[in-house]
């Protein structure tokens, strides 16, 4: 036991022989002044809870530019390739990889990824114009935590399961975009990009289909950039790059083989597993491939557990949606209704 | 600021603590942008799990915490980008070379001193002396150690820094000073 004097004299000894040596005493400057408060506008547009994860994405990153942009992202065109049923036995009728124990279901999504690619890769491809919108829209359902009548602790609450619209520009991420989602109350013009050198196509987290149209490079190269685009700190990068190509799947439009690339650049990535019967937030069944984590939060709390889980049409084996989570018992997520390349801000096609 | 705006406090947290964050991450890596991601990361993680928070008095502590995680992220990012560009050379005067200990005396200066002892002892003598950190309790909370852990860490710290500065004084030939080397990690359990 070490004697509380001795403690306080150690301190005062450290503090005189260390206390000149600071390297960093100098006052904030004007510009870190204002990157702080853009950084703490951009934590606080985002949701907090399971949901609020696509924060990470969006707070300003020098590799991402010091902006803030509602997330946006795509994914193949949510068109009926009318495949046969049945996939899901192959594996086990010796078809698939044999191996056992965890590395099964592993290799198993795998291969359900590589037939999801396959898919995707059969859908139609887009004529797009520079000058022209994403649009996506899709049902949602996120949990967000609120102030406190009067002040106080904040409570984390359910939203209800509501529809959301975005428009993203497809060339140009400094142009505006377009938002309506009833949940911040409001339809919000979208920023454009501030910081960059514009016109700009964007990158992983704030993808043009431009950009995603530039991605040519095979699945290990693509998740070698993404490994390398989105090793935020604390996250693990395959957390990082799971969620990042999730984030192209739910809100942004990708051409069928760069949507086709990216679950064949998923199914690379360690501990990325298959879930025979999932559940969207709709009630509707599906096929689940799924990444779970354990999130260390601090020294004095236990850990949180996190999983994420794209959910496939178990016919089309199109994308369809996602959950992350529960929250009071609801499962959070988000079901795509529908994606569309369109001429204006808030048209509908 | 409505309280709408006030987000259940986190941005009075932020605009409170952030600036001390930044200076957390500025005294421990060199380059700035990496320094501003660190602040990015932290506060994204505290607002992802702001209804877990701890108690007012203990918030410091704990983004110090978190940050602690995101710097080291942060060297072992710039390690494998270094490793890749072969410069490795580089890192040494960034702290994160692998092993600083072996009781090698590494210069006169406080900062050859700092270099050349363990990290977690560095650590500890960083958050005293530099982030104010001087209750043992919250500087536990800092380091992931329990109160009684953190004052046997700091006098360890200071006992060894003692030691390096004390060999730095004395004439070639004397003792070299007994460092143990610890891991970069070792704020996570008590040595």
């Amino acid at each position: 036991m070490v004697p509380r004097s001795s403690f306080r004299r150690a301190v005062t000894d450290i503090q005189s022989l260390l206390g000149d040596a600071d390297p960093a005493t100098a006052d904030l400057d004007d510009a870190t002044r204002a990157w702080l408060l853009e950084t703490r506008q951009a934590i606080t547009a985002r949701q907090r809870g399971p949901g609020g994860r696509r924060a990470q994405a969006l707070v300003p990153r020098r590799a991402r530019g010091s902006r803030w942009r509602v997330l946006a992202v795509a994914g193949a065109l949510a068109v009926a390739a009318g495949l046969a049923g049945g996939l899901l036995a192959a594996p086990q009728a010796g078809k698939g990889p044999a191996v056992g124990g965890r590395a099964k279901l592993s290799l198993t999504a795998a291969w359900f990824l590589d037939r999801a690619a396959a898919a995707a890769a059969r859908q139609r491809a887009l004529h797009v114009r520079d000058g022209q919108y994403m649009y996506i829209a899709s049902e949602v359902r996120w949990a967000t935590t609120t102030a406190a009548p009067g002040g106080g602790d904040g409570r984390t609450v359910v939203e209800p399961l509501h529809k959301r619209e975005i428009w993203l520009p497809v060339s140009n991420i400094c142009k505006r975009g377009l938002l309506k989602d009833p949940s911040p109350g409001r339809a919000m013009k979208l920023n454009g990009a501030r910081g960059l050198s514009c016109p700009n196509r964007g990158g992983w987290g704030d993808p043009s289909y431009r950009f995603l149209q530039s991605l040519t490079a095979g699945p290990h190269t693509l998740l070698t950039m993404l490994y390398a685009a989105t090793s935020g700190p604390g996250q693990g990068r395959d957390w990082q790059a799971f969620t990042a190509i999730g984030d192209v799947l739910r809100e942004a439009i990708a051409p069928p083989d760069v949507s086709a690339a990216l679950y064949r650049a998923a199914a690379l990535i360690p501990g990325v597993r298959l879930i025979p019967h999932a559940t969207d937030i709709l009630g509707q069944p599906g096929i689940g491939v799924q990444l779970a984590r354990t999130v260390p939060l601090s020294p004095h709390s236990a850990p949180l557990r996190q999983t994420l889980t794209w959910i496939f049409n178990p016919t089309t084996l199109l994308w369809i949606g996602e959950t992350d989570g529960t929250v009071h018992g609801k499962v959070m997520g988000s079901v795509v209704l529908n994606r569309a390349i369109v001429d204006q801000l808030g048209q509908r096609p | 600021m409505g309280a709408q705006d006030s987000e259940d406090g986190f941005c009075e947290v932020f605009d409170r603590y952030a600036p001390a964050i930044l200076r957390y991450a500025q005294r421990r890596l060199e380059s700035r942008e990496a320094a501003q991601d660190v602040v990015s990361d932290v506060f994204t993680a505290a607002w992802r799990h702001w209804d877990r928070r701890p108690d007012p008095e203990a918030l410091l502590p704990w983004l110090y915490a978190i940050a602690g995680n995101a710097v080291r992220d942060q060297w072992r990012s710039a390690q494998r980008q270094r490793r890749l560009t072969g410069r490795l050379s580089a890192l040494r005067t960034a702290g994160v070379s692998g092993d600083p200990g072996e009781g090698v005396v590494l210069g006169h200066s406080i900062s050859q001193a700092l270099a050349a002892l363990p990290e977690a002892d560095r650590e500890v003598l960083r958050l005293v002396a530099w982030e104010g950190q001087t209750d043992a309790r919250m500087l536990g909370l800092a380091l992931g150690l329990r109160p009684a852990s953190a004052r046997s860490r700091v006098l360890r710290a200071r006992r060894r820094l003692r030691a390096l500065l004390d060999e730095a004084d004395t004439p070639a030939g004397g003792p070299a000073a007994q460092v143990t080397a610890a891991s970069p990690h070792g704020h996570a359990s008590e040595a």
